[in-house]
């Protein structure tokens, strides 16, 4: 019946609704002794201590940034509702560092990435647990090329178009991912990349749901948020997750270190840079970008992908642990190999960690100011 | 401590601060309440939004404009963290008998919305906030709020047959 109001009328019920439900909230009922600057402390600490039994307790580091108001929430913690927390207990240093390396430069950053110009879009649906996973990332122009190798994958059709499908068991890679990839009429390039909970056709319906021509042109125009109306035409039971690559709007920080050698010979830029972020949650892989057209590799035990196109310069990327991502890029003619590079990364406390930059070729490093020591604190 | 450009003590602060708590607290209740689906879930965000306020006071030039957006936010996280409860919300209504019929059935469906789409619609309908407004407060492009709120608003239609 409602249906079947005119617009204005729905609006006014939808009002009526909002102020009649807000008139029955209970606010005389007993409140908490917020009024006391003393117990507010208390329950702030109160907080910051369950806090860190929620993120395992040890090590942990806060860091405390001064925010003015209104917040603004791209790139503040607030956001996501959760502290900004380094996790040193899972910061990764070198044990040993490569004949004639140094350390550039080291650093605690806001957790952002950088975002790729256009669409870079994460959606999930719930699981039999009722949980939203992500699954499928839809985005623009991939970098090396395209995710599916040419002569690798097969040919299908997206709606009306044309399209590559590449799946674990149609390429050599055995890539862990199936994409599918086409172009528009205006000449974008689409790919939807899917896990392996995804099944290819699964991923080819909502592929051919999606409304390519708009989201092509209004990338081509960069206005990349009204193409988000056509992204959320999904086959039902999907979610927009993550409309772009900010790691920081999960909550995650990062801690980043570049090595390199101390002499160059020949003028060119070698370098090792390992980022770990930590406070992650399993979402937040899917805003890395990270290179999806990789090898299955191991670091640590853990699985891990490696994308080595091109030679000089490669991209490593595994989940340490629960809430921690790490990445290793080797730009040039690294001394040592990626892999082996990698494996030889060790947990570091925060004291490990500043000593490991203490002496950084490029000072000074970007460690906040008030950020405690390996001293727990809050900042939400 | 600076509050606009009064500089004030500790004791004029935390006085302040209290002026606050009492003034804006029923309001911030209520938002919560519509954000949250629930007065019980709602009143735990608002007391935890408080408490960012607080730690952040001497710093804030707009508190009541920053607790808002917290209470957003922290309205967002929580149900994206609790997909689950969005299941349970779907079984379980809140005790609402003292409404009338219409108003109870929009409100429960208002209830399963995304926390997305709710909170555009609570802002929008309840909070009177301009689409930029909103935008800003739920630091998402004006094009999707647009988006969220039209679809919100579809879909709580259609749910409502």
């Amino acid at each position: 019946m409602k249906s079947e109001l005119s617009d204005s009328a729905f609006e006014q019920l939808v009002r009526r609704t909002l102020t009649e439900v807000a008139a029955s909230t209970p606010v005389d009922g007993p409140r908490v002794e917020t009024a006391s600057r003393s117990t507010l402390s208390h329950r702030v600490m109160s907080v910051a201590a369950a806090a860190m039994l929620l993120a395992g307790g040890v090590g942990i580091a806060y860091a405390v940034s001064r925010q003015t108001d209104p917040p603004s929430t791209a790139d503040e913690p607030v956001r996501e509702s959760r502290p900004a927390l380094v996790d040193f207990s899972q910061t990764l240093v070198p044990a040993v560092l490569p004949d004639g390396y140094v350390v550039y430069t080291g650093a605690v950053t806001d957790g952002r990435v950088e975002r790729n110009p256009g669409v870079e879009w994460t959606f999930g649906r719930q699981d039999e647990q009722g949980d939203v996973l992500p699954a499928i990332r839809l985005t623009i122009a991939p970098p090396e090329g395209g995710f599916c190798p040419p002569g690798e994958g097969e040919p299908i059709a997206v709606g009306d178009y044309p399209a590559t499908l590449c799946t674990p068991d149609s390429n050599d890679r055995q890539l862990p991912f199936s994409t599918a990839s086409w172009v528009t009429n205006g000449g974008v390039d689409l790919n939807v990349v899917a896990d392996s909970t995804v099944d290819p056709s699964e991923l080819v319906a909502f592929a051919a749901a999606l409304d390519s021509e708009t989201i092509g042109s209004a990338v081509t125009r960069d206005l990349v948020y009204d193409a988000e109306l056509a992204a959320q035409q999904t086959p039902p039971g999907w979610e927009l997750l993550a409309d772009d690559a900010s790691l920081s709007t999960y909550g995650a920080r990062e801690v980043d270190f570049i090595v390199g050698p101390e002499t160059k010979t020949d003028g060119s830029l070698d370098y090792i840079q390992v980022r770990t972020w930590t406070s992650a949650p399993p979402s937040a892989v899917y805003a890395i970008g990270f290179p999806l057209a990789a090898t299955p590799t191991e670091v640590h035990g853990q699985p891990a992908l490696l994308a080595d196109r091109e030679p000089d310069n490669q991209f490593l990327f595994w989940v340490e642990a629960d809430g921690t991502i790490v990445s290793v890029q080797a730009v040039g003619e690294p001394a040592a190999s990626i892999v082996e590079f990698a494996e030889a990364l060790i947990t570091a406390d925060r004291q490990s960690f500043d000593d490991f930059v203490a002496d950084a070729v490029d000072s000074p490093i970007r460690l906040p100011r008030d950020e405690p020591a390996n001293t727990p604190g809050v900042d939400d | 401590m600076r509050l606009g450009c009064v500089t004030i003590s500790p004791v004029s602060a935390s006085y302040e601060f209290d002026s606050f708590y009492d003034q804006h607290r029923p309001a911030m209740l209520r938002l919560a309440h519509l954000l949250c689906g629930s007065a019980e879930v709602g009143e735990e965000v608002a007391q935890e939004a408080f408490l960012v306020v607080h730690a952040r006071w001497s710093t804030l030039d707009k508190p009541a404009a920053y607790l808002r957006v917290v209470v957003v936010n922290k309205s967002r996280s929580l149900q994206r963290r609790q997909i689950r409860e969005r299941r349970h919300l779907r079984s379980v209504r809140e005790a609402s008998s003292a409404f009338a019929p219409e108003v109870d059935e929009t409100w429960q469906q208002l209830r399963i919305l995304s926390s997305d789409q709710r909170a555009t619609i609570v802002l929008r309908f309840y909070e009177d906030l301009a689409v930029a407004e909103i935008a800003e407060v739920m630091d998402k492009p004006i094009g999707t709020v647009k988006s969220l709120l039209h679809r919100g608003m579809a879909e709580l239609k259609a749910s409502l047959t």
